[in-house]
């Protein structure tokens, strides 16, 4: 796969959702993902593809070029972080 | 040494990621500590919230279709001859899309993406499809590399097929994909230039193909779910289902009789070729298609049914390819009446289907084209996104924008005393104009905009000179790398002659519900596409199909079951089977009894009473013969059942009794053959069966004590009663 030019990344439209769709989830999120929020960029990414979209850590691992423990590691890391952060807020409460 | 629970290996478990010798490791851990144990039960915990919030999380957009082409891509690494260029391309576009995407959310983790390429290749450390406990995912998604041949909305261009050139066994290579040319937001109309010449089909059937490929994989399912199918169906129950689902009505007593008694080998066979050959097999179609497309009653929209069941009648009896059927009625121009053609406008019955649906801004046009030409539910999505699939708001939009430009102009003349009279109306495209965009409200309050889109995602932002944005639509509709929409029809075809769909319900296709025998429906929505479309094949496949041949009783393997096709459905006759079944028990068709003149008026009588048209901005309505006391008073005493009975003079039972009576007359003293042969032919008309040895019985000692009561020695009392038990008995009015 060659590497994805600038000018090529602007002629493609953002699969974000838009500005109305952002604020109508805005007043429904969880607590647990503002503590997905919360994790390294590259953990919230492997969990994502995880868990919105149902991949496997095989399909993840060719989908982002990770290798397959790395995913397993990323994920348990992840997982692991937002557990305690949820056990640490619950406890302050 | 105490057991580490901050091992990798416990989460990779808890996700149903591992198997062989490191699952049993991780087995044996848990088994001994309770910490461990914990600590798989909380991942679980969080993995299953983090899915459900996640799940509901407006991005990023991966579609059921990009997530099932990825899928389909990584694990089939031997796809063989089914395999097609369309979802590799296809899924190449996805892995540069997500590329976009991991670039736009987590540029600052270089060891992910930044060049698209895995810097070290992907070591195979589980196979996650093999481990008993792996996430479910949807069986549609896991069976359908057996015979995928493509996503179901791939045409997305001609010009992302040519971008990928590796072969079917991609998925194990390391090297992923190359970068294939990203598909074409804004196709011209040249683009999704689709097979629009439509070849015709042959009207007649004279030879009907090898199916026993639907049989096969019945029985496997049926196998592999320890069913044991019910005992074939008697061949009285035969000929009465396959006139019922494909004629419309219950066999003539001759006809059953023949069937019956006959021991030719290929008897079902040419019965079925028969059927379909016959005369009122396009009337019949029509009347279930008519119903479909614009409901029993139109209302009030100068909506005309009869041109349209005209359209549709001719287009049945000469077996016109369903491609070419559904495209006449998304793009039909002209006029709704015969009338039309004296003003000069071309009369064409099929606009009458978009004419009944084009009120609230052609909401119920849009709703009514996607549920029943490619069994997708959009109309949720009308107000907001879809709780349970990934439809989002903007796809039913982007559907309805097709039919914005649609224009609709009544043509009316005034009559000697100034009153206005409805003449035709004229269904034309208006030109589209610079702004193809539709604004529709979110439920929070924003205004949205959206253009013309597809619902595989292909958008139309520019007016293109001498574009029929209708006319895109039908294209995309038919296409053959659409592949909703030969499951659609299979699906529908299967659930009218076998009770359910593949998939069920049968207008609700898509990953959120899959088929109950994922390749049955695919193989026969591969065959029905390689057949031309030819739906008098389709059927016949069906129809001498194993499943189909079955008997409606149950055992004891089989009574639960209801969604693999083990036994033949109970299925209620709908208004129209009731009336045409009468009708043809009574004979009146052909002794011309005067009672049975008025026969459409009547039978228009009797559609209204059992249909419900529900006023709702979805155009519904629905049947509703189904035993409420108004229904069965009608049965047991209502008009049509008193005229089926009836013993005066020109009936159908008066005429038969007086031959009997005559008979007996003129060979006074010999045996009465005449009351058995009237009473045979009772049940046969009926039922489509003889009497049993019980029955005989207790119809003789009816007759008897009628005679006896009776001043003139004339039993039609008795004759009748038993008609009336008959036609009032549940073999009469289900189809079994």
């Amino acid at each position: 796969m060659a590497a994805l030019g600038q000018s090529r990344l602007d002629q493609h439209e953002s699969r974000d959702a838009g500005p109305a769709a952002v604020a109508e989830h805005r007043d429904a999120v969880s607590h647990v993902l503002r503590v997905l929020d919360t994790i390294p960029d590259n953990q919230q990414e492997v969990i994502r593809l995880k868990f919105q979209n149902g991949f496997s850590y095989r399909e993840i691992s060719r989908v982002t070029g990770l290798s397959e423990s790395n995913v397993g590691f990323l994920i348990h890391t992840g997982l692991k972080t937002i557990r305690e952060r949820i056990a640490t807020k619950a406890a302050t409460k | 040494m105490k057991p580490d629970t901050n091992d990798p290996r416990l989460t990779a478990y808890a996700l149903g990621e591992l198997d062989g010798a490191e699952r049993a490791a991780v087995e044996s851990q848990l088994a001994g500590c309770a910490a461990s144990r914990r600590a798989v039960e909380e991942i679980r915990q969080l993995a299953a919230s983090l899915a459900e919030d996640l799940r509901k999380e407006p991005c990023p957009a991966l579609t059921d279709l990009e997530r099932l082409t990825i899928r389909t891509q990584l694990q089939s690494p031997q796809r063989g001859w089914r395999f097609a260029w369309g979802p590799m391309a296809l899924a190449a576009c996805v892995l540069v899309a997500i590329a976009v995407y991991v670039f736009q959310h987590v540029g600052q983790t270089p060891q992910v993406a930044q060049n698209g390429r895995p810097a070290v290749p992907p070591k195979v450390v589980a196979q996650p499809d093999q481990t008993p406990d792996a996430p479910q995912k949807p069986n549609f998604v896991r069976r359908k590399k057996a015979g995928g041949a493509g996503s179901p909305m791939d045409d997305a261009g001609d010009s992302s097929e040519m971008a990928v050139d590796k072969g079917p066994g991609d998925a194990e290579k390391t090297e992923p994909a190359p970068e294939p040319t990203p598909t074409p937001e804004t196709p011209t109309p040249a683009d999704t230039a689709v097979a629009t010449a439509f070849r015709p089909n042959s009207t007649r059937v004279d030879s009907v193909d090898d199916a026993s490929w639907i049989d096969q994989l019945v029985e496997s399912v049926w196998e592999e779910n320890s069913i044991k199918p019910s005992s074939p169906a008697t061949d009285g129950e035969f000929i009465r289902r396959a006139y019922l689902d494909i004629v419309g009505h219950v066999p003539p007593a001759e006809k059953a009789e023949a069937y019956i008694r006959s021991r030719e080998r290929d008897k079902k066979v040419k019965l079925i070729k028969e059927l379909l050959n016959s005369d009122t097999y396009g009337p019949y179609w029509a009347g279930i298609w008519s119903n479909h497309l614009v409901g029993r009653r139109p209302g009030a929209r100068n909506v005309d049914r009869d041109s349209l069941q005209k359209y549709l009648r001719d287009s049945f009896a000469e077996n016109k390819p369903w491609n070419k059927l559904v495209y006449e009625l998304v793009t039909a121009t002209g006029g709704s009446t015969p009338e039309s053609v004296q003003a000069g406008v071309p009369f064409n019955g099929a606009t009458n289907f978009l004419m009944a649906h084009m009120n609230d801004q052609a909401v119920p046009a849009t709703a009514f084209t996607t549920r029943l030409f490619l069994g997708v539910q959009v109309q949720c999505t009308q107000c907001h996104d879809h709780p349970f699939n990934d439809r989002k708001q903007e796809s039913f939009w982007g559907m309805n924008a097709f039919f914005r430009g649609l224009r609709r102009q009544e043509h009316n003349d005034v009559n000697d005393v100034g009153r206005r009279r409805f003449l035709f109306a004229e269904l034309t495209d208006r030109e589209p104009g610079d702004d193809l965009f539709v604004r529709f409200d979110k439920r929070n309050g924003f205004v949205e905009v959206t253009p013309p889109r597809l619902l595989d995602g292909r958008k139309f932002e520019e007016p293109v000179p001498e574009m029929n944005l209708r006319q895109e639509l039908g294209k995309f509709i038919v296409s053959p790398k659409n592949e909703y929409f030969a499951q659609a029809i299979v699906n529908r075809m299967w659930a009218h002659f076998l009770g359910r769909g593949i998939v069920h319900p049968m207008d609700d296709l898509g990953e959120h519900n899959p088929p109950s025998n994922p390749e049955l429906l695919e193989r026969l929505a591969e065959h029905f596409k390689e057949s031309n479309y030819d739906l008098k094949r389709l059927i016949a496949w069906i129809t001498l199909s194993k499943p189909y041949s079955l008997s409606s009783q149950t055992n004891d393997s089989n009574k639960e079951d209801d969604q693999y096709f083990s036994h033949y459905p109970l299925k209620q006759l709908s208004p129209e089977q009731m009336f045409d079944s009468i009708m043809v028990a009574t004979k009146a068709d052909r002794i011309g009894a005067k009672s049975w003149e008025d026969a459409p008026r009547l039978k228009n009588n009797l559609l209204r009473q059992f249909t419900i048209a529900f006023n709702n901005d979805e155009n519904a309505e629905a049947d509703t013969f189904n035993g409420t006391v108004p229904q069965a008073l009608f049965l047991m005493n209502g008009d049509l059942m008193s005229r089926a009975i009836s013993m005066n003079s020109g009936s159908y039972l008066r005429e038969s009794v007086d031959q009997i009576l005559e008979q007996q007359r003129k060979s006074r003293g010999k045996a009465r053959s005449g009351d058995i042969e009237l009473l045979n032919d009772l049940y046969l008309s009926a039922v489509s069966r003889y009497p049993n040895q019980r029955e005989t019985k207790l119809a003789a000692m009816l007759l008897q004590d009628t005679l006896a009561s009776s001043k003139d020695k004339d039993p039609i009392a008795g004759y009748q009663d038993i008609f009336w038990a008959l036609l009032n008995s549940s073999e009469f009015v289900l189809n079994h």
